[in-house]
């Protein structure tokens, strides 16, 4: 909800997010404990937890979110701010050992429910303020409807409204991509299913055969990972181009830009997905793998990845507009991220202290998901759909906000 | 101030020209620490301080010289980009329809069928709508029984007639133009002009920037004048078409 600078905060906000932020603790020490263990907590703890409110509001106000030029990419101030100042907070207590009474499950649910309220609150004083100047506008021009030309598309609700009016031209760019990459040529979509079987068989033969890892049934659990991760590094890699690319169509057509991105992503994970259709149920017939309903977790979790992968290549695709060797950083990171991810080693063979830490690698939760869906046969634990969740939110939000911010330079910049 | 479409006020451009322009990360945190990485960035003001009012039905012609701001006002008024500073402001729910450079979304591995489906859909149409103007498409760029070749088999003025032709058929209320007439030959230039007429008889609106005088006067009621930036005038065809010549003739 961006807007000129009518939508100005100052003491008011920093308040209102201070009370928010004491009744989020209530609320989560609450949700966390019975009332009365709740009562204790917070009496032995209520240093350590003004500490870390103090920190979350001080953190917003480094960030400038409560600053009147402060307000684009304000979902990413603020996610950034009150994610960031708890954990500033939490770990400098636990490292001073004065975090007694402070509790880190509490604590997320404490972040978690400020962010929620902070951008309610947000999203309804833009509203306003936008009610407000379209009323402006009516007076100053005798009752005529008249909009101001972009305003109505740099809100994240606006955006996404106009891109659904878009949903042909995305469908559209989809089909062409999926049409240039398999007409003319003999074997065609065969292309996408030799490419992972070879990889496949190359990685059982080298870390079975050769390098002796003791994972069984290594063609399945390499799969679930490999195909999954094929589907990320795919999508981000060609969605990194996705805008820098189209510089002519740019300048000389308006549509929302965001379907470009989105196109990128949405052609890899078609692809994907017909992979894994072939792929899968051979393999999980091979290995006698019944079917349950804990399958159809998959694809919840896969709509998270969606989410989280989106957000990521909206960032990355503004990026790579305003500097081109942001492609050369992402091929950099994809080959490095594949190697922290669990793909061809097992989660349990991360060493114990490093395995919480783990987990919040960027798609060590989704692939985590899949092979506890799919080949240890149980559902996955509490903490990684906790993680899965917030990477989905958060990078999605985020990367909406920082795409949007500087959608119209676009034309400028490529 | 009656049914304006388009209020342009006070509307400034800013361009930032860099010299030296590295687009690598290098320079920029290179130039942190020392200042030759530093790239040099100058202002240029593409547009200074114009307002302009077009109404329904209206056919104003933009008429400048190279680089007076012409184009980069209409962009501001499509939205490609935004002003620097003043504002722009369109009747609410008004399709605005841009011609601006065809074929850009063009691909030349593509059919031109497909290629009409694809191109429509940039300019926001879904597919039952573009399926109700095909036939028409079609015939209007006369590529014939072509269009399912692949575009890289057109001659180009095939390519220009086919993408005015998918432009042509949005039927927007109102039509940004950004001198394109130079599309194909005599005959089909004859066809365009003939398309913009009717457009208007039907009151459409259209906005139309152009360096040939024999366009404009055929066409626009209004013209509009700019020079380095700033309006100098605006009023009726003739009296302004004088004023583009004697600014033409005074800097040659």
């Amino acid at each position: 909800m961006t807007g000129p600078a009518a939508f100005r905060v100052g003491w008011r906000a920093l308040a209102l997010d201070g009370v928010l932020a004491i009744a989020a603790t209530l609320v989560a020490y609450r949700l966390r404990f019975s009332s009365g263990e709740a009562l204790g907590f917070l009496s032995v703890g209520w240093l350590p937890i003004a500490l870390v409110v103090t920190a979350q509001l001080a953190a917003g106000w480094v960030l400038r979110l409560y600053r009147a030029d402060g307000h684009t990419m304000w979902p990413v101030r603020l996610g950034a701010a009150f994610v960031g100042g708890a954990a500033v907070a939490v770990l400098a207590l636990a490292w001073a050992s004065a975090d007694q009474g402070l509790s880190r499950q509490a604590v997320a649910s404490q972040v978690a429910l400020l962010c929620l309220g902070a951008v309610l609150w947000r999203a309804l004083v833009g509203l306003r303020v936008r009610e407000q100047q379209a009323q402006a506008i009516r007076e100053q021009f005798g009752g005529q409807l008249l909009v101001v030309q972009g305003e109505d598309v740099s809100s994240m609700a606006g955006s996404l409204t106009r891109t659904w009016e878009y949903r042909h031209l995305l469908m559209n760019l989809v089909t062409k991509d999926l049409k240039l990459k398999y007409q003319r040529s003999l074997l065609g979509f065969a292309w996408s299913l030799l490419n992972p079987l070879i990889m496949i068989a190359v990685y059982t033969l080298a870390f079975t055969y050769v390098m002796k890892l003791p994972t069984p049934r290594f063609a399945l659990f390499i799969l679930i990972g490999l195909l999954s991760w094929n589907f990320f590094a795919g999508a981000v890699m060609s969605a990194t181009d996705a805008v820098a690319a189209q510089g002519a169509l740019l300048r000389s057509v308006v549509f929302p830009r965001v379907v470009l991105p989105f196109a990128a992503v949405l052609f890899n994970l078609v692809q994907y997905l017909l992979t894994m259709a072939v792929f899968l149920p051979v393999v999980l017939f091979i290995y006698q793998v019944p079917a349950e309903p804990r399958m159809l977790l998959f694809p919840v979790f896969l709509g998270l990845q969606v989410f989280f992968i989106t957000g990521l290549t909206m960032v990355l695709a503004t990026a790579a507009a305003a500097f081109r060797d942001v492609k050369h950083l992402v091929d950099v990171g994809v080959a490095i991220g594949f190697w922290l991810t669990p793909i061809i080693y097992e989660p349990t063979m991360v060493p114990e202290q490093f395995r919480q830490v783990a987990l919040l690698v960027p798609m060590t939760s989704f692939i985590r998901a899949y092979q506890d869906i799919f080949y240890y046969g149980v559902t996955p634990e509490l903490s990684i759909w906790l993680v899965a969740s917030a990477y989905a939110v958060g990078t999605f939000v985020c990367g909406l906000s920082v795409f949007l911010a500087y959608e119209s330079q676009m034309p400028e910049l490529v | 101030m009656s049914d304006a479409v388009i209020i342009a006020e006070q509307v400034s451009k800013r361009f930032a020209i860099h010299h030296n322009r590295a687009y690598a990360l290098k320079s920029r945190i290179m130039g942190l620490v020392y200042d030759r990485y530093r790239s040099r960035v100058e202002d240029f003001w593409a547009l200074r301080d114009v307002d302009l009012t077009v109404r329904r039905g209206e056919a104003v012609g933009l008429v400048g010289r190279n680089g007076s701001g012409k184009s980069t006002l209409l962009k501001l008024i499509a939205g490609i980009h935004r002003p620097s500073s003043g504002r722009v402001l369109i009747q609410r729910g008004a399709k605005v329809g841009t011609m601006i450079e065809l074929g850009v979304g063009f691909n030349s591995e593509l059919t031109g069928r497909e290629n009409v489906f694809l191109n429509a859909s940039v300019y926001g149409l879904d597919r039952p709508a573009v399926e109700r103007i095909y036939d028409q498409v079609v015939d209007y760029s006369e590529i014939g029984q072509f269009i399912d070749e692949p575009i890289k088999n057109y001659s180009s003025g095939m390519v220009m007639r086919l993408a005015f032709s998918v432009a042509a058929h949005l039927d927007p209320e109102v039509l940004l133009l950004d001198e394109i007439f130079a599309v194909g030959d005599q005959a089909f230039q004859d066809k365009c002009r003939v398309t913009m007429g009717e457009f208007l008889a039907r009151g459409k609106t259209l906005l139309f920037v152009s360096h040939s005088a024999a366009s404009v006067q055929q066409i626009c009621s209004r013209v509009c004048v700019l020079s380095h930036g700033r309006k100098v005038f605006d009023g009726p065809t003739a009296e302004g078409l004088e004023h583009y010549h004697a600014l033409a003739e005074g800097g040659s």
